[in-house]
């Protein structure tokens, strides 16, 4: 364990009650030159979780304690979220409903077909390294929009939604100079070099267009 | 009689008798005695001078009742004397009464004298004597008759068999007052029909022929018209000249000696009866005992045990004629030959390490085992052998008692092949129940296989030293875990098999064991601690594995069930083992919640169940297997929480090696 909060590297968390299951798991993903820990139990997972970083979660589903779904359940709760993957030895329909519901990037039958399992955490792995970045852009940008002053974001609304300085000026009842000022402060706390960059941060950031 | 009640003795003078049988004497008008012959004084004792001049009536007494004893008529000596004399009493000189007998005459006055009388007294004292004597006797014997009572009665009859007299006891006899009787013929009393009729008849013939003695039997009419069997003993009397005037007899009634002689008769004949019938009915069933003595000696001859003695070897030295004949070889073929080729090999080493541990202190052992016979079949026999040692502990040989149990067996492997099924759907359903977990279980070790297999191929395809020695390794791990999937199935293979039962030494701490890793899965979704506290020093049960197996898994399984409502970190179970002599003793302690049940031997009832839809067959069948395998199981509810389950077996006497 010797991830940081600030540690970017991708890791594939193993969670299996099975010792032996677990040692394969690790020699598979220490194949694939990832990084991985592994635990015996989801609580003891839980427990030692440290942030946020790009993983993929393969877990059981029946073990003593929390089950494989519970886990799943659980971490959506926290708002963590990490490609998962479900492996069971009985994949019965209910099982499989939750476990994709739950939002499980693949449910695997084991023992899982040849390289079904490398693909899939690999693929995991791809999809979650994507996930982090783009979940790590939008946190950039809330960092820069939190940093806008109430004015300021009431223009970046109304930037956003199309509207030229006059209109903003005579909406917020101010002068056209001050309008100006402001969009200068919004496209540099914002990092933006245009309207249609900052348009896109704020799609990224679910800012919808205040269309009065 | 007044003669002896007067007391007065007679006596007559012996000597004198003859000559003094008599005196004259002469009275005078006045009464006097006037003259006396000198023999009164032979008679009187008085010489005649002295009674002269007395008065005639004062010397004789002539109111004597000895004298009114010569009036009656019916004295034999009437006939002696004449009528016409008068008797006189005259007391001797000595004081003894003299009975004169006078005859006299008067004197007609004239002549020599002026009157009175003159006579002769004859002396008949010793009559007189003679008849008061033979009156006396009379009257005892006539005290005799008369006081004769039961069963016999005296009678004398005329020839012409008019009754002259009955004693009175007759009326006991016939029931007749003697008076209704006499007078009348005797033969009237006998009925035409009568035994002893015509011997009644004869009696005058007979007497006439000259008999004079006479006994026979008759039957006489009772008063009351029934018969009396009366015994009769009869003697005619004959008068001087030879006349027959009368019979004289003994009457025995006999009528009930008769009965009770013919019941005593009838009951000796009806107890001969009886004896023969009794002494038949012995005989029929000596008869019966000995026949079927001979068809059981035939059936001993032929199913009886075997018996045989033997050296070391197996070497026959003595064969008994059922061992013979069941053998189907003559004593001669037996002698010199060994037994142990004929058991089968897989049983042949057991029988020789069994015969092999008898010692002077332990010198029998039973075995059953398996034996080919003559014609090849598989036989089963049973023998009690025992080692025969000499006063120095030598062994001197062997001698073994046995039998053919083929047929038993087939009956005993009959049940047990019940039991077996039982048992075996007992652990199917048991399986059945841990199907799912142990499924988890073989995918596990096949699951981590597969990985390891694809991390080395992965490792193989980098190449490398490191990625290498990394897949060595997988593969290393992949063997561990398909000898680990290997033995779960084994388990569960050996759980469920059909195999018929099968007895060994086994180490009870690997069978605990065993059991641990069948309900692995089970323990661990149960979330139970389990604590083994088993002895390292182990010794061998004789046991069959699989059902022991059943025994501690279905033990567990009822723990784990009863500790479901504990705290999560509070299920404990205790699995134990300890000696008791020579006895093993297996516990299982848990924590759960106990049973109400007062008397806990009832949840071996079979159908006993507080589970809703189950049998109630697993804690049964524990028990049938505990008995299979001579052991005994206990439950009970443990002083704090909990219960404890138990199984006392016995140690194999052989440790296992």
């Amino acid at each position: 364990m010797s991830s940081t909060s600030a540690n970017d590297e991708p890791i594939v968390y193993i969670v299996d009650d099975d010792e032996q299951v677990r040692k394969a798991l690790v020699a598979l993903v220490q194949a694939m030159g990832v990084a991985s820990e592994a635990y015996s139990s989801a609580e003891e997972f839980l427990q030692m979780f440290s942030g946020r970083r790009p993983a993929c979660l393969v877990t059981d589903v029946r073990m003593l304690g929390m089950s494989g779904l519970e886990l799943q359940e659980r971490l959506l709760q926290l708002g963590v979220s990490m490609s998962v993957i479900v492996l069971t030895a009985f994949a019965t329909t209910p099982t499989t409903v939750r476990a994709m519901r739950n939002g499980a990037l693949t449910l695997m039958e084991k023992p899982s077909n040849d390289e079904e399992l490398w693909n899939a955490i690999r693929g995991g792995l791809a999809i979650d390294r994507r996930n982090y970045e783009l979940e790590q852009q939008r946190s950039v940008l809330k960092e820069r929009l939190e940093s806008l002053t109430p004015k300021e974001k009431e223009v970046l609304q109304l930037m956003i939604a199309g509207d030229a300085n006059k209109v903003i000026a005579r909406k917020l009842d101010c002068s056209i100079r001050t309008i100006e000022n402001h969009r200068q402060k919004v496209f540099h706390k914002m990092e933006a070099d245009s309207l249609a960059e900052l348009v896109r941060m704020a799609v990224a950031l679910g800012i919808v267009p205040n269309l009065v | 009689m007044s003669v002896s009640e007067k007391n007065c003795e007679l006596s007559v003078p012996e000597s004198d008798l003859c000559q003094s049988v008599c005196f004259y004497y002469r009275v005078d008008e006045t009464g006097n005695l006037s003259y006396l012959s000198p023999s009164v004084e032979g008679i009187l004792g008085f010489p005649a001078s002295k009674l002269l001049g007395k008065l005639y009536s004062d010397v004789f007494d002539f109111e004597h009742s000895l004298g009114s004893l010569l009036s009656k008529p019916e004295h034999v000596y009437q006939k002696t004397f004449t009528s016409n004399s008068r008797c006189a009493v005259v007391q001797h000189e000595n004081g003894e009464l003299v009975v004169l007998d006078l005859h006299e005459r008067p004197l007609h006055p004239g002549e020599d004298n002026s009157g009175g009388l003159e006579g002769v007294a004859y002396n008949i004292t010793p009559y007189v004597t003679a008849a008061v004597k033979l009156s006396e006797g009379e009257q005892k014997y006539r005290r005799l008759v008369e006081g004769l009572g039961g069963d016999y009665a005296i009678y004398t009859h005329l020839p012409n068999g008019e009754l002259t007299y009955v004693s009175p006891s007759v009326k006991e006899i016939l029931g007749y007052e003697p008076r209704e009787i006499i007078g009348l013929n005797w033969r009237e009393l006998i009925g035409e029909d009568f035994v002893g009729r015509e011997t009644a008849d004869q009696v005058l013939a007979d007497v006439q022929a000259g008999v004079r003695f006479y006994k026979f039997s008759v039957e006489v009419a009772h008063a009351s018209g029934a018969k009396r069997l009366i015994e009769i003993q009869q003697r005619p009397i004959f008068s001087p000249d030879g006349e027959y005037v009368l019979m004289e007899g003994i009457a025995k009634d006999i009528t009930e000696t008769t009965r009770n002689a013919e019941e005593i008769r009838r009951l000796k004949d009806e107890l001969e009866e009886r004896v023969f019938q009794r002494t038949r009915e012995l005989r029929l069933i000596n008869d019966q005992l000995a026949e079927s003595e001979s068809r059981y000696r035939s059936v001993v001859e032929d199913q009886t045990e075997f018996i045989c003695r033997w050296n070391e070897g197996g070497i026959y030295t003595f064969v008994n004629q059922a061992y013979c004949r069941y053998m189907n070889q003559s004593e001669k073929q037996l002698l010199g030959a060994s037994f142990l080729p004929n058991i089968i090999d897989e049983d042949r080493s057991r029988v020789l390490d069994e015969i092999a541990g008898l010692t002077p202190q332990v010198p029998t052992v039973t075995s059953e085992h398996r034996v080919r016979d003559s014609e090849g079949n598989l036989r089963w026999h049973h023998w009690t052998n025992r080692a025969l040692f000499d006063e120095d502990g030598t062994l001197t040989g062997y001698q073994s008692v046995g039998r053919d149990i083929t047929d038993l067996k087939l009956v005993e492997d009959l049940v047990q092949e019940r039991e077996e099924h039982l048992k075996r759907v007992s652990r199917l359903a048991t399986m059945g129940e841990l199907i799912s977990g142990i499924a988890h279980e073989i995918h596990q070790p096949l699951h981590a296989a597969q990985l390891f297999a694809e991390a080395a191929r992965r490792n193989l395809e980098m190449e490398g030293a490191a990625n290498i020695a990394t897949a060595i390794d997988c593969t290393r791990e992949i063997t561990n875990s398909i000898s680990r999937t290997a033995t779960i199935i084994r388990q569960l293979h050996s759980f469920t098999t059909n195999k018929p039962s099968k007895f060994e030494y086994l180490d009870i701490n690997e069978v605990i064991r065993e059991a641990v890793a069948i309900l692995s899965y089970e323990t661990k979704k149960a979330g139970v601690k389990l604590h083994l506290a088993l002895q390292q020093r182990s010794h061998a049960i004789y046991a069959d594995r699989v059902q022991m197996l059943q025994v501690f898994v279905d033990w567990f399984r009822n723990a784990f069930e009863a500790m479901s409502d504990n705290e999560p970190d509070d299920k404990h179970l205790v699995i134990s083992t300890r000696y008791d002599r020579k006895e093993l003793i297996v516990e299982l302690c848990d924590n759960g919640a106990g049973t109400e049940l007062e008397n806990t031997e009832r949840l071996f009832d079979a159908f006993y169940t507080t589970k809703p839809g189950r049998l109630g067959m697993g804690l049964s069948i524990c028990k049938t297997i505990a008995e299979t395998h001579h052991s005994k199981v206990h439950a009970r509810n443990n002083p704090g929480r909990g219960m404890t389950f138990a199984l006392q077996i016995p140690v194999a006497e052989r440790t296992k090696q």
